[in-house]
């Protein structure tokens, strides 16, 4: 939440924190409806976000009020868990499976035929973290006994990346792009579309505080 | 009219608990039995409902299905386990039904994968309706009202009206007598715990469309139908009701209500903050208010 409100320029008219863990939010909709802000930004991962998207459709309160959040809420499992409740909702993330680059588009397509359905951001991730570890590897000549050489190699990043432009900052935090996606329905599949760019090499606000 | 949605929040919340802890409550008070694995219940309840739903394209098929699968697993548990626990101590109990709750779990995971299930209420539940002029609610959460009104009826009926009920009054309270007049008490219990288990399965099927079915979802409302029972007092299905409604509006109440009633008196950051604490906490100062004044609970365990 403080990651949204460093970016965010309007005035956030309430602020609503939840048990964690919860599964009912019908009390929270209800004031959300009396409420009647122009927009809701959440953040409720995994289940409670599954959740929360439902109840908010059965709530009627998709259409009035456009709901966003980050990816945590809306990756592919939690999409097909939700439906078309969640279907116009808007959320941010560093990867898609319908981002246009080569490595993605072979990563995506050998994916979606392998297990039948798109790769989700995680599974992206454990893509990325396979090729990382290939490329330091690839660099040392194989010798993995040589920590510091591996991890210089590693901290370097010489790899495409599924996500586009990725290298390691200062901190070794990754400094990505962000982009916005929109909940699509495909056929019969609920899943997520880019619909635009948010940050370009966008490095984390505690870069700079890290001596690292 | 926000006070009233929030009041009908809360009645569906305690259908729901009241579904769940009419069984528990059953089991705890009849055959002196803690069942933890009455969450891993209402778990098999709604993963059978989601996947007949799914396949049959009929909510209600799905709903049938999901309460028998339940009553099914509840009878297997019954005989392979709880059997031999009836007359172990509490603890013993406790720890073969937390190892149905892992084995349950695990077993989910094996046979439907880690994901989450989708599930929809039938398309004429779909949309909200209005209880008042500009007050909409969601239909399906009238529809669940409903069921859990029906449930109760129901379960009163039999109580009262039926030669099990009869037995299970009678079982109740004097356990030994009723098995030397001759009822047999291993099939009395075998049908006490498939019912409890049926309603279980009927509130995780219901629960389906509303919360995300996944591994684990038993267990967040496991605890929840324990303050219930307790508050209700242990045995009895008509405490289940009443504490169920009243831990249901307490617990959407104070979570609708408390953020703004402490704006106030309280800065707004540090209100939302404290509301949040406060009303999580709400349950179980209700709780506690409860067994100060009746310690043994709201009411006896004489069925109903």
């Amino acid at each position: 939440m403080a990651g949204f409100k460093r970016f965010y320029k309007g005035q956030v008219s309430a602020e609503v924190y939840t048990k964690l863990g919860q599964v009912d939010y019908a009390a929270e909709l209800a004031n959300l409806r009396a409420a009647a802000p122009d927009a809701v930004f959440f953040f409720l991962p995994g289940g409670m976000g599954i959740n929360f998207t439902k109840q908010y459709a059965q709530a009627g309160l998709k259409d009035a009020i456009p709901l966003f959040g980050p990816a945590f809420s809306f990756d592919e499992g939690i999409l097909s868990a939700v439906g078309e409740a969640a279907v116009g909702t808007k959320n941010t993330s560093q990867y898609s499976h319908d981002l246009d680059n080569p490595v993605n588009a072979k990563f995506a397509k050998a994916f979606t035929d392998t297990y039948g359905r798109k790769p989700s951001l995680y599974a992206s991730q454990g893509y990325d973290a396979a090729l990382l570890i290939d490329s330091a590897l690839s660099q040392v000549g194989g010798d993995f006994k040589n920590t510091d050489a591996v991890r210089a190699a590693l901290k370097k990043a010489n790899f495409a990346s599924v996500r586009g432009d990725f290298k390691f900052g200062n901190n070794q935090h990754p400094i990505q792009s962000i982009y916005v996606r929109e909940v699509v329905q495909e056929n019969d599949v609920v899943t997520n579309r880019v619909i635009g760019t948010v940050f370009t090499e966008h490095q984390d606000a505690y870069a700079t505080e890290c001596a690292m | 009219m926000l006070f009233l949605e929030q009041l009908f929040n809360g009645i569906q919340l305690g259908m729901m608990l009241f579904l769940m802890a009419a069984g528990l409550t059953l089991v705890f008070g009849i055959m002196h039995l803690i069942n933890l694995a009455h969450g891993s219940l209402y778990m098999v309840g709604a993963y059978v409902t989601a996947t007949v739903a799914m396949a049959s394209g009929s909510f209600f098929a799905g709903l049938l299905a999901g309460c028998i699968a339940a009553g099914l697993t509840g009878v297997l548990i019954e005989i392979l386990a709880m059997r031999h626990l009836y007359h172990r101590d509490h603890l013993d109990q406790v720890l073969a039904t937390f190892g149905i709750i892992l084995t349950a779990n695990e077993a989910t995971k094996i046979v439907f994968g880690p994901q989450a299930l989708f599930l929809n209420p039938p398309n004429w539940l779909m949309g909200t309706v209005n209880l008042l002029p500009e007050t909409p609610y969601p239909s399906y959460r009238l529809f669940v009202i409903a069921a859990g009104v029906a449930v109760a009826l129901l379960l009163r009926h039999i109580i009262t009206h039926t030669r099990i009920g009869m037995l299970i009054r009678a079982g109740a309270t004097h356990r030994e007598m009723v098995g030397a007049l001759g009822v047999n008490i291993k099939l009395l219990f075998t049908a006490v715990f498939a019912l409890g288990a049926m309603l279980a399965g009927l509130a995780g099927g219901l629960a389906g469309p509303m919360l995300a079915i996944e591994v684990g979802m038993g267990e967040q409302i496991l605890i929840l139908t324990f303050v219930v029972i307790i508050i209700g007092g242990i045995g009895s299905v008509k405490g289940a009701l009443v504490a169920g409604l009243l831990v249901g509006v307490v617990d959407t109440l104070s979570r609708a209500f408390l953020p703004a009633l402490l704006k106030t008196s309280l800065p707004a950051a540090t209100a939302d903050a404290v509301a949040g604490s406060v009303s999580s906490m709400a349950i179980y100062v209700l709780m506690a208010l409860v067994l100060i004044v009746r310690p043994e609970g709201l009411y006896k365990a004489y069925g109903t």
